[in-house]
C-alpha cells in the first residue's frame, strides 16, 4: 500500500494544475483565435465520461459483482443505456433551449421562475444521494491505503474536494475531467489485464466456473470490523489471535465486531446470511436478485438507471458546452463508446475476486475488492504498484464526480433555492461538502451502487418526466409539471428513505420499496399528463417546443 | 383595496393579457351582478356569468361606441344591462358591460379603474419597448477614435509593409462586419473573442508590438450567449486608458471560466490604472461624457439584459492597473444567438 | 492582484448584490419559427425517430434480461470457457447500444438536413431572412394591443 498515497497525491496535484491553468494559455494574438475556437467533441466526450464514471463504476461494480453475482453488470449496462436515452430524447433539444440546468429548462419551457425553488430542492436531494456514496468510496480507499479509520478518510476526502474547488481546480473542468477519464481507464484496465494474464490458467478457469466451490486460496487472517452472522456448510478449524485452535461446527454463527480468526487454506468460505452463496446458481445467473424477484428487480433497476441518467443535473449541464445540438448528440454517442470500453474491466475484478479474495464478502467490505485484489493476486512490488494504480484511479473517479456534483449542488443551492448572488457559491460548496461528509459517516455499510441507484431513481421519477414531456409534449403545463415533480419526488425519496431508515416487511413490499422506479416513474409521468390535461398551457408553449426541434 | 390591487395585477398585460379572465370574475364579484364582459373596439373579448345574446351585445356596444357615453338598456327578457366606455390614453379603447341589476355609479367607477389599469399596462409596454430600443442604440458603438487610428496605422504601413497593411485591412473589414452585423443582440463568447482578436491585431500594429497578451479560456464558456460587443470595449478601454499612457511594455490578460451557473470573463491590464472615484462616477453614469462610451455602456447593457446584480465589477487604483470582471448567468431566458 | 485596488460597481449593482436575492426576472418572448407548419412536421418526424429508438432500446434491455430468466441454458453454453449469458451481458451489449445511438443520430441528422434544405429553398425564394429578425424583436406585449407597426 506504500505507493498508493504518493500516486493519489500525484493525481490530485496534476488535476489541480490542469484545473487552474487549463491547457491553452495563449500568448500571442494568433493563439487568441485558437483559444476562441470551440472545443473538439472528443474532448467533450472524454470529459463527460470522466465526470460520469464515479466510485460506483470504479469500485462499486466489482464489489457488488463479488457479493451479489453477475446480475450486477446490469448496472453498467444501465449506466451506458442511459446515454442512448439521452441521445434519443434530450441531448439535442436541451442544447437548443440554451438551458444550463434543469431549472433553466423549466423556466424556458413553462415560463415559471417560481418552479425554480422546487427544482432546486429536487437537485439537492439527487445530488446528496449521489454524493454520499462518492464520499464513502473515497473514505474506504483513503482509509485502506493510509491505514487510518474510515471517518478520517471521509473527512480527508471532503477537505480535498472542497479545497480543490476553492483553489479554482474546476475552472477548466473539461480538461480536468477528460484527464480523469484517461486515469480511470488506464488505472483500471492495466491492472485488470495484468491480473488476468498473471493469474494462471487454473485461477482463470475457476473464475469462469462459479459452480465450483469457493474456498480460501491460502491461509487467511480475517478481522471482522462489524458484527456478522454467517453460515458454515461443514466444520472448520480456525486459529484465534492467541494461537489457539477453535473448531467452528457447521451451521449458523454470530461473531462480534473486532473478532479475529485465521482461516486455513482450503477451508470453505462462510457466507453471510441473506446473501447468495458465492458461485451458486443465483450468483451466476445474470439477473439482479436480492429480494427474490429477479426479473422485476432487474427491470426496475434498468428503468431507474436508464431514465435517471437524463435527469441527473450534472449530466444535463455538460450539453451546454457543445456549440450546437448536432454536436451535443454526437458527443453523447462518443460517451457511449467510452463507457462501453470502460465497463469491460470491472467484471475482471469481480470474477477474480471470488476466487482470490472471497473473504471480503464475509467482512461486508466488497466495495474494496478492486483495491485489495492486486496485492493478493500478485505478491511483491508489482502488486503494490498495481494496488497504487487502482487506488489512484478510484480517487480520480471520486475527485471528478464529486467536484462536478458539488458544483451542481452548490449552483442549485445558491442560484435556485436561495436565489442568492455570486459570492455564495463557494459557501454553498462548503455546505454541500459538509453535509455529504456527515451523511457518509454512517453509510460505511451501505453498498456504493445501492445508493447511486437511489439517486438515479429519484432523478428518473422527477426530472426525467419533466424533460421528456417538456421536450416532446406540447400540452405540458406548469401545474402539471409541478404536481408531477412533487408526486415523483415524494414517492421516490419516501420509498428510498424508508428502505434505508426503517425496517421493511418482507416479500413484495421490500422489493417495491427498494426498487421503486417501476412504479414511481410511471406515476410521475401519469400525474404530469393528467394534471396538464386539466390545465391550459400558455399560447407560446407550442413555439417553445417547436424551437427545440428545428435546426 | 385588496380587490383593487388584485384587479390591477390581473390587467397588467392589457385587455388581451394572460389574466383577463380572472379580472372579469373579480369584477363580477365586486359589482355583485349576473355577468360582466370586457369588450374592445372589435367586440367582446372576455365574459363571465350571464351574457346577453350576440345581437343585443352588438347593439349595446354600438350605442356606447357611437355616443361615447354610458348606456343602459333593458333586454327582451327583462334584465337590465349597463355598458360604460373604457378610455386608454384618452382614446376610446373598449367597454365594460354589466348584466343583472347593476348600480350605474359602481359600474362607472369600475370602468374608470379598468381604464386606469389598462393605461398602466400600455405605459408599461411602452417602457419595455423603449428599453429594447435603448438596448439597440446602446449596441454597436464602435469608437470613432479606434476607426481613425486603425486607418491611420494602415495608411502608414501601405508603403513600408504592404503585406501587413493588406492583412490589417482585412482584419479591419472583419471587425467592422462583426460590429455592424444585424444578426441579433447576442453573440457567443467565442464570437466575442474572435472580434477582440481582430481588434488586438490592429492595436498591436500601432503599439509596434510592445503589447503582451495572455488568453486563458475554459472551453465550457465558449458557447455561452452574451450581449453583443461586451469583451472588445473593455479591452479597448484597457488599452486606451491603461496601456497607452504607460511607458514600456504592457500586458493584457483575458480569461474566462465557469463558476457554477455563471460565466465569468476577466480582463486585466497592468497599465496606469484609474482613480477609483473616476471609475465609480463612470459606472454611476455621472462620468465625463467622452469616457462613458466604453465601460459605462457595457455595464448598462449587462444590467438591462440580466438585471442589476450582473453589472460590471472594476478593481482599480492609480498606478495599479485595472481588472474588469463580467459575470453573467450561462442561461437567461430570451438571450439566444441566432 | 494588487491589494491597493478598490472594488467598484455601479450603485444599482452594489445595492442588488447587498440585498442578496434576485427579483423575478421579466420573461422575454420565445421567438416563433418562420414556418410553423414545416416546424410541426419536423417535430413529428423527430418524435417518431425518438420513439423508435426508445422502443428498440427497451426491446434490447428487457428482452435480453427476459431471455436470461426464460432460458437458463444460456449460462450452460460456453464460448471459449465463458458462459454465453455472461458474454452477452458484459461485452456484446455495448456495441449494440453504441450502434443504436449512432443509428438514431444518423436518422435525426438526415431529418434536420432535409428540413434545412427545404427552409433554405423557401427563404431564397422569399428574399433574405429579414422576417426572422423582425419577429424575434417583437416584444411579447405587442400581441395584446395594436402595438407598434412591425
Amino acid at each position: 500500500m506504500t505507493w498508493a498515497v504518493p500516486a493519489i497525491g500525484l493525481v490530485l496535484v496534476t488535476s489541480l494544475i490542469i484545473g487552474v491553468y487549463g491547457v491553452r494559455a495563449a500568448r500571442s494574438t494568433s493563439d487568441f483565435l485558437v483559444a476562441s475556437r470551440r472545443i473538439s467533441p472528443n474532448w467533450n466526450a472524454l470529459a463527460i465520461a470522466g465526470e460520469y464514471l464515479s466510485a460506483a463504476s470504479v469500485l462499486g461494480l466489482a464489489g457488488l459483482l463479488l457479493k451479489n453475482g453477475l446480475g450486477t453488470m446490469w448496472y453498467a449496462v444501465g449506466f451506458t443505456a442511459g446515454y442512448v436515452a439521452v441521445v434519443a430524447l434530450v441531448a439535442g433539444p436541451m442544447r437548443r433551449s440554451g438551458a444550463f440546468t434543469v431549472p433553466d429548462f423549466a423556466e424556458y419551457r413553462l415560463g415559471a421562475p417560481r418552479l425554480r425553488k422546487l427544482c432546486g430542492f429536487v437537485v439537492l436531494v439527487i445530488m446528496l444521494l449521489y454524493l454520499v456514496p462518492q464520499f464513502k468510496g473515497a473514505g474506504v480507499v483513503l482509509s485502506l491505503v493510509s491505514g487510518t479509520p474510515y471517518w478520517v478518510g471521509v473527512l480527508l476526502a471532503g477537505l480535498v474536494v472542497s479545497g480543490s474547488i476553492a483553489a479554482g481546480g474546476m475552472r477548466s473542468a473539461t480538461y480536468v475531467q477528460a484527464f480523469h477519464y484517461l486515469i480511470k481507464l488506464a488505472f483500471l484496465a492495466i491492472p485488470a489485464i495484468y491480473l488476468v494474464v498473471h493469474a494462471g490458467a487454473d485461477t482463470r478457469t475457476e473464475a469462469l466456473h462459479p459452480e465450483w466451490e469457493t474456498h480460501f486460496p491460502q491461509t487467511t487472517p480475517v478481522e471482522f470490523s462489524v458484527a456478522t452472522d454467517f453460515t458454515l456448510n461443514e466444520p472448520v478449524t480456525v486459529l484465534t489471535p492467541q494461537g489457539e485452535e477453535l473448531e467452528l461446527p457447521a451451521g449458523s454463527h454470530s461473531v462480534a465486531r473486532g473478532t479475529e480468526y485465521v482461516f486455513p487454506a482450503g477451508a470453505p468460505i462462510p457466507h453471510p446470511e441473506d446473501l447468495p452463496v458465492l458461485g451458486s446458481q443465483r450468483w451466476s445467473t445474470p439477473l439482479l436478485d436480492v429480494g427474490g424477484y429477479p426479473l422485476f428487480e432487474t427491470w426496475s433497476t434498468l428503468l431507474a438507471i436508464t431514465l435517471g441518467c437524463m435527469g441527473l443535473p450534472h449530466v444535463i449541464m455538460r450539453f451546454h458546452t457543445s456549440p450546437t445540438a448536432r454536436t451535443a448528440r454526437r458527443v453523447a454517442v462518443g460517451v457511449i463508446a467510452l463507457l462501453g470500453l470502460f465497463y469491460l474491466f470491472p467484471t475482471v475484478y469481480g470474477l477474480l475476486g471470488r476466487v482470490l479474495t472471497p473473504h471480503l464478502v464475509m467482512l461486508q467490505g466488497t466495495d474494496t475488492v478492486a483495491v485489495v485484489l492486486p496485492a493478493h493476486a500478485v505478491p511483491g512490488s508489482v502488486g503494490t504498484l498495481l494496488t497504487a494504480m487502482v487506488a489512484a484511479g478510484a480517487f480520480g473517479a471520486f475527485l471528478s464526480t464529486s467536484s462536478g456534483l458539488l458544483l451542481a449542488l452548490a449552483g442549485g443551492l445558491s442560484h435556485d433555492l436561495f436565489q442568492g448572488s455570486v459570492p455564495r457559491l463557494r459557501l454553498a460548496v462548503v455546505i454541500g461538502a459538509c453535509v455529504s461528509v456527515l451523511l457518509a459517516l454512517p453509510a460505511q455499510m451501505i453498498d456504493i451502487n445501492v445508493l447511486v441507484v437511489w439517486a438515479f431513481t429519484v432523478a428518473a421519477s422527477t426530472f426525467c418526466p419533466l424533460l421528456v414531456l417538456g421536450i416532446w409534449w406540447r400540452r405540458l403545463t406548469l401545474p402539471g409539471a409541478a404536481t408531477g415533480l412533487i408526486v415523483g419526488g415524494v414517492t421516490a425519496t419516501g420509498a428510498v428513505g424508508w428502505s434505508i431508515l426503517l425496517p421493511t416487511p418482507s416479500g413484495w413490499v421490500t422489493v417495491l420499496l427498494a426498487q421503486p422506479a417501476a412504479w414511481t416513474v410511471p406515476l410521475a409521468f401519469l400525474t404530469m399528463m393528467v394534471v396538464s390535461r386539466f390545465t391550459r398551457p400558455p399560447e407560446w408553449a407550442e413555439h417553445a417546443v417547436l424551437r427545440l426541434h428545428s435546426p | 383595496m385588496r380587490q383593487v390591487h388584485a384587479l390591477r395585477v390581473d390587467l397588467q398585460d392589457g385587455l388581451h393579457g394572460r389574466n383577463v379572465g380572472a379580472a372579469v370574475r373579480r369584477l363580477r364579484r365586486v359589482l355583485a351582478v349576473d355577468g360582466v364582459m370586457l369588450a374592445d373596439l372589435d367586440g367582446p373579448v372576455v365574459a363571465h356569468g350571464a351574457r346577453p345574446n350576440d345581437e343585443e351585445i352588438e347593439g349595446v356596444l354600438f350605442q356606447v361606441f357611437e355616443y361615447g357615453g354610458g348606456a343602459r338598456t333593458r333586454l327582451s327578457d327583462g334584465t337590465s344591462v349597463c355598458a360604460v366606455p373604457l378610455h386608454v390614453a384618452d382614446e376610446l379603447a373598449g367597454a365594460l358591460v354589466a348584466t343583472g341589476e347593476p348600480v350605474e355609479t359602481d359600474v362607472e367607477a369600475a370602468a374608470a379603474l379598468v381604464s386606469d389599469s389598462l393605461d398602466h399596462a400600455a405605459l408599461r409596454r411602452a417602457r419595455d419597448r423603449i428599453a429594447a430600443a435603448d438596448l439597440r442604440t446602446l449596441r454597436a458603438q464602435i469608437s470613432p477614435h479606434f476607426m481613425h487610428n486603425s486607418l491611420a496605422v494602415i495608411a502608414a504601413l501601405v508603403r513600408t509593409d504592404p503585406d501587413r497593411a493588406r492583412q490589417l485591412l482585412s482584419d479591419f473589414a472583419d471587425y467592422l462586419r462583426y460590429g455592424f452585423s444585424d444578426k441579433g443582440d447576442y453573440a457567443t463568447v467565442a464570437d466575442e473573442l474572435e472580434a477582440t482578436q481582430t481588434y488586438l491585431e490592429l492595436q498591436r500594429a500601432r503599439f509596434h508590438d510592445r503589447l503582451d497578451i495572455t488568453v486563458r479560456m475554459a472551453p465550457e464558456v465558449l458557447p455561452v450567449a452574451v450581449p453583443f460587443l461586451v469583451v472588445q470595449p473593455i479591452v479597448e478601454n484597457a488599452i486606451r486608458h491603461g496601456l497607452e499612457r504607460k511607458e514600456g511594455r504592457g500586458h493584457i490578460s483575458v480569461s474566462g471560466f465557469g463558476e457554477g451557473p455563471l460565466c465569468v470573463i476577466e480582463i486585466e491590464d497592468d497599465g496606469v490604472g484609474m482613480h477609483p472615484e473616476l471609475a465609480r462616477a463612470l459606472l454611476a453614469g455621472t462620468g465625463p461624457e467622452a469616457r462613458s462610451v466604453g465601460l459605462a455602456n457595457v455595464d448598462q447593457r449587462l444590467r438591462a439584459v440580466y438585471g442589476p446584480e450582473y453589472g460590471l465589477m472594476i478593481e482599480t487604483a492609480l498606478g495599479e492597473g485595472t481588472k474588469v470582471t463580467v459575470r453573467v448567468p450561462r442561461f437567461a431566458p430570451g438571450v439566444v444567438v441566432r | 492582484m494588487s491589494p491597493r485596488r478598490e472594488k467598484l460597481t455601479s450603485p444599482q449593482t452594489r445595492i442588488a448584490l447587498a440585498r442578496g436575492n434576485r427579483p423575478v426576472q421579466h420573461l422575454q418572448p420565445v421567438p416563433g419559427p418562420v414556418d410553423t407548419e414545416a416546424a410541426r412536421a419536423l417535430f413529428r418526424a423527430q418524435r417518431r425517430t425518438a420513439v423508435r429508438t426508445v422502443v428498440v432500446l427497451s426491446v434490447l434491455l428487457f428482452g435480453l434480461s427476459g431471455s436470461f430468466a426464460l432460458f437458463p441454458e444460456l449460462g450452460e453454453i460456453r464460448l471459449a470457457q465463458v458462459p454465453v449469458s455472461w458474454l452477452l451481458l458484459t461485452v456484446a451489449v455495448y456495441p449494440l447500444l453504441f450502434g443504436l445511438a449512432l443509428w438514431h443520430v444518423r436518422s435525426t441528422e438526415r431529418l434536420e438536413g432535409e428540413a434545412e434544405s427545404v427552409d433554405r429553398g423557401r427563404s431564397t425564394a422569399r428574399g433574405p431572412s429579414r422576417r426572422r429578425v423582425d419577429r424575434r424583436r417583437r416584444s411579447k406585449g405587442d400581441s395584446s394591443t395594436g402595438g407598434e407597426a412591425t
